[in-house]
């Protein structure tokens, strides 16, 4: 089910009459449990029996985890648990993936011989459900945390609907203890809720799908015969696009949650504000570069070792979280890149630059030089294949005879205009919350925005698109 | 970090918020919506495979089922309602798609096990091309692969709503409004065609300067036979003979299929006969094969109508161009 459609929000004030009635917890819980898997079988409702077995197995072998005594049967189980999860996600996202390169390289050897790609379809949400269960047995394993004595609790955890398909992905230790009792909803928890959905929408079906979408779209689909400003500009809005697209699946997520009296983690902080890579990290998909710190990055080695040591460990850390996000070399490039960055950004700072590098100017033209970074690495990230993201790149630097792509009217004003604010809002708010922007503002000025965010909502939208981080 | 919200000594007031949110968003959106009705606008919807996909589902295990196939001018020649009212015991369905030839859903519900009703054709010889068999695969496929009963829902709800309310027109936009005004210096005037929720649509030809529209229709025709040229008799034979595989398929399970030659006029006809003469091509699909055909040339209670665009009718002449193709079924 989308947040974007009506079918959503009919859902939602069903389950928040059910939430807010008089019936126990414990009914309650059964009901948004139930809800959570009518949320996602909507979608195709027989890949519900992966989220079941996913459910099931990571419970028991969490259990076996902590009834085990010797180190040696820990280590099975984690394994087990590793082998299912991961196995479950290697057939189902990578199998066409691994056979399209095994047949290319039996084919470079002269063989005939040709595996046909099965064809399967990517359930929605896989990667996010199976990193949260994965976590869960992992905790137990290093043992951070006890196995939760709720089974139902238990199964909340992995399907609670407004992250189940796209995040953010939460920990057992922050979720769980949510579960024991309802919370009390006071108005101001409530209102934010339905604030940051409406804001959430807005970023989504409004900028990303209404007015970055189509012009990247328009560009990409023809990268080879675009001139240097097209190619930049697709480049520079496709950035917009996919913030504005999962971080407004982000807030919507996060609002749900929060009428609902639970409290989800911040996904984004203003990431485009960020100085330096490792800074951007800690504001883009959050939830995932902490998973990927905590479960890959710290058990590698992290920061121990030397200068190599540290380098493969960052590298091989991006590298998987680039393929995590899609079944392609592009992604795997796009993971490198990052890898790099963050190699380099290392090394920079072991120099000892002047004080003027401190100074605010030159903080704005850091974070300026980040975003440009990030934005060449998010270019091979949107392309469709390397060939596109070379054509973009050559005529990014003007080395193809290009054509312009993207016609300068009105409309493109506004867009272009919607995209500097977007990015002056990034560096206006980047040591605050949303929440805290939202509450710290006077009542008057934050209804004048909501009113324009919901007149944009209701005559603005670019159709009912699904949000480009449920492919992942 | 959890999204908690942090205690501040500054008093959020979320509920005078909602109250002056309510209120801004009620008196705009009233206003705005009386002020379109006031100009003559018209709520209007936009298909889209979702939407389609929710009749083409209503179709299935229906033998009550009565449906319409075509393009553009059985989405605005055949009235619905009329239809409706003339054969209360069945249930009418458009599965129109504008500006594509409908074989591809023809060969669909063939396929379509469940599929036991009754099919109105709206073609021209043309329709037969093999370059435009697939041109409705897309919609097709779709539903066979993509929609599930959620997404048929989901559109049929927002359809209904938008198809209440003015300002949700697609010709309203953001884009289109800012575009209109900051291109063209004015606001987006009420175009001449409503899409309708039952993906009929309804064509008022007074808004527009119909002298311009038709100089356009009878060009791109023209174009159109250049770049592609009719298609032998051989060809035209071959393909007949895979739509009647179809439709005796459909026969097969006790349904039905009814081919209609809709009428164009000013000069589109000529072209029409001239790249596929009547009795050469459509005169011989029911002469050689076991099927009813209604051509708009053989009734004159059909040809009569004045065409505004040279190949579409008017709103004001639907229901009586409908009215009267269900007498000449009676007829038959």
């Amino acid at each position: 089910m989308l947040f974007n459609s009506v079918t959503f929000i009919l859902f939602f004030l069903w389950v928040l009459m059910v939430h807010y009635s008089p019936l126990s917890w414990s009914v309650k819980k059964s009901h948004l449990l139930l809800s959570s898997y009518l949320f996602y079988a909507a979608w195709n409702p027989p890949f519900i029996v992966l989220l079941l077995l996913s459910t099931f197995w990571d419970w028991h072998v969490a259990n076996k985890i902590h009834n085990s005594t010797q180190i040696s049967l820990r280590r099975f189980w984690l394994i087990v648990s590793l082998t299912l999860n991961l196995g479950l996600l290697v057939i189902f996202k990578y199998t066409g993936f691994l056979l399209e390169n095994f047949n290319l390289l039996v084919a470079e050897f002269g063989f005939q011989w040709q595996i046909t790609d099965p064809g399967l379809i990517l359930p929605m949400g896989i990667s996010f459900y199976t990193f949260q269960t994965l976590s869960y047995t992992l905790d137990v394993y290093f043992k951070r945390i006890k196995p939760w004595q709720d089974f139902r609790d238990y199964a909340l955890f992995v399907s609670f609907f407004p992250q189940l398909v796209a995040g953010p992905i939460v920990r057992a230790r922050d979720f769980l203890p949510q579960t024991q009792k309802q919370r009390h909803i006071n108005q101001t928890i409530f209102s934010t809720g339905v604030a940051l959905f409406v804001i959430g929408l807005v970023q989504k079906t409004v900028l990303a799908d209404g007015m970055f979408a189509p012009m990247v779209d328009q560009v990409f689909a023809r990268s080879a015969e675009a001139d240097a400003a097209s190619a930049w500009i697709a480049s520079l809005l496709f950035s917009a696009q996919i913030f504005c697209d999962f971080s407004g699946y982000s807030l919507c997520a996060i609002g749900v949650a929060m009428c609902l009296g639970f409290e989800l983690p911040i996904n984004f902080r203003s990431p485009f504000a960020a100085i330096g890579f490792s800074d951007l990290w800690r504001r883009w998909h959050i939830s995932l570069s902490s998973w990927l710190r905590d479960y890959l990055y710290i058990p590698l080695g992290g920061n121990r070792g030397g200068r190599w040591t540290v380098g493969r460990n960052l590298m091989l850390t991006m590298l998987l979280g680039g393929l995590w996000h899609g079944a392609a070399w592009t992604f795997v490039l796009w993971g490198g890149l990052h890898g790099c960055y963050l190699i380099a950004e290392r090394g920079l700072k072991q120099i000892n630059w002047p004080s003027w590098f401190s100074y605010m100017w030159m903080q704005y033209l850091l974070s300026l030089v980040t975003f440009l970074f990030v934005m060449w690495a998010f270019v091979v990230f949107r392309a469709e294949n390397m060939q596109q993201a070379s054509d973009l790149f050559l005529s990014m630097w003007g080395l193809t005879e290009g054509q312009r792509l993207i016609q300068f009217n009105a409309w493109t004003v506004v867009v272009l205009c919607c995209f500097v604010l977007l990015m002056l809002g990034q560096w206006l708010f980047r040591h605050r919350l949303m929440t805290e922007v939202l509450n710290g503002t006077h009542w008057m000025l934050r209804s004048l925005v909501l009113f324009v965010a919901v007149i944009l909502l209701l005559l603005a939208s670019g159709g009912s698109d699904a949000f480009i981080y449920f492919q992942f | 970090m959890l999204s908690s919200i942090s205690s501040s000594d500054l008093k959020p007031h979320w509920a005078r918020c909602w109250v002056a949110l309510l209120t801004m968003v009620l008196v705009t959106l009233s206003s705005y919506e009386w002020w379109l009705k006031f100009n003559s606008y018209t709520p209007s919807i936009e298909s889209n495979k979702d939407l389609w996909s929710y009749y083409r589902a209503q179709v299935q295990n229906n033998p009550n089922a009565l449906v319409i196939l075509g393009a553009s001018r059985a989405q605005l020649g055949l009235h619905i309602e009329t239809i409706q009212n003339a054969y209360p015991d069945k249930e009418v369905v458009e599965l129109t798609i504008n500006g594509q030839a409908p074989m591809a859903t023809l060969q669909s519900l063939a396929d379509d096990q469940t599929f036991n009703g009754q099919v109105w054709l709206s073609i021209v010889a043309q329709s037969l091309e093999p370059i435009y068999w697939d041109m409705q695969a897309a919609n097709n496929d779709f539903f066979n692969n993509k929609s599930s009963l959620y997404r048929r829902f989901d559109a049929y709800v927002t359809a209904w709503i938008r198809s209440k309310f003015r300002f949700f027109s697609p010709e309203l936009s953001l884009r289109k409004i800012i575009e209109g005004w900051f291109g063209a210096g004015v606001f987006p005037r009420p175009f001449y065609v409503v899409g309708h929720l039952d993906l009929s649509k309804s064509g008022d030809y007074s808004k527009v300067d119909t002298q311009v529209l038709r100089r356009h229709f009878v060009e791109q025709k023209r174009q159109n036979y250049v770049d592609q040229p009719p298609m032998s008799v051989e060809i035209w034979r071959r393909q007949v003979n895979k739509m009647m595989r179809y439709v005796n398929q459909i026969r097969s399970r006790g349904g039905d299929v009814i081919l209609i030659r809709m009428p164009t006029d000013h000069g589109h006809w000529a072209l029409d006969e001239q790249a596929y003469p009547k009795e050469l091509y459509w005169d011989l699909i029911s002469q050689q094969n076991d099927i009813q055909t209604i051509h708009f040339k053989d009734w004159p209670a059909l040809s009569h109508f004045n065409l505004p665009d040279s190949s579409h009718l008017d709103q004001k002449d639907a229901m009586v161009y409908t009215q009267n193709l269900l007498k000449v079924f009676n007829y038959h």
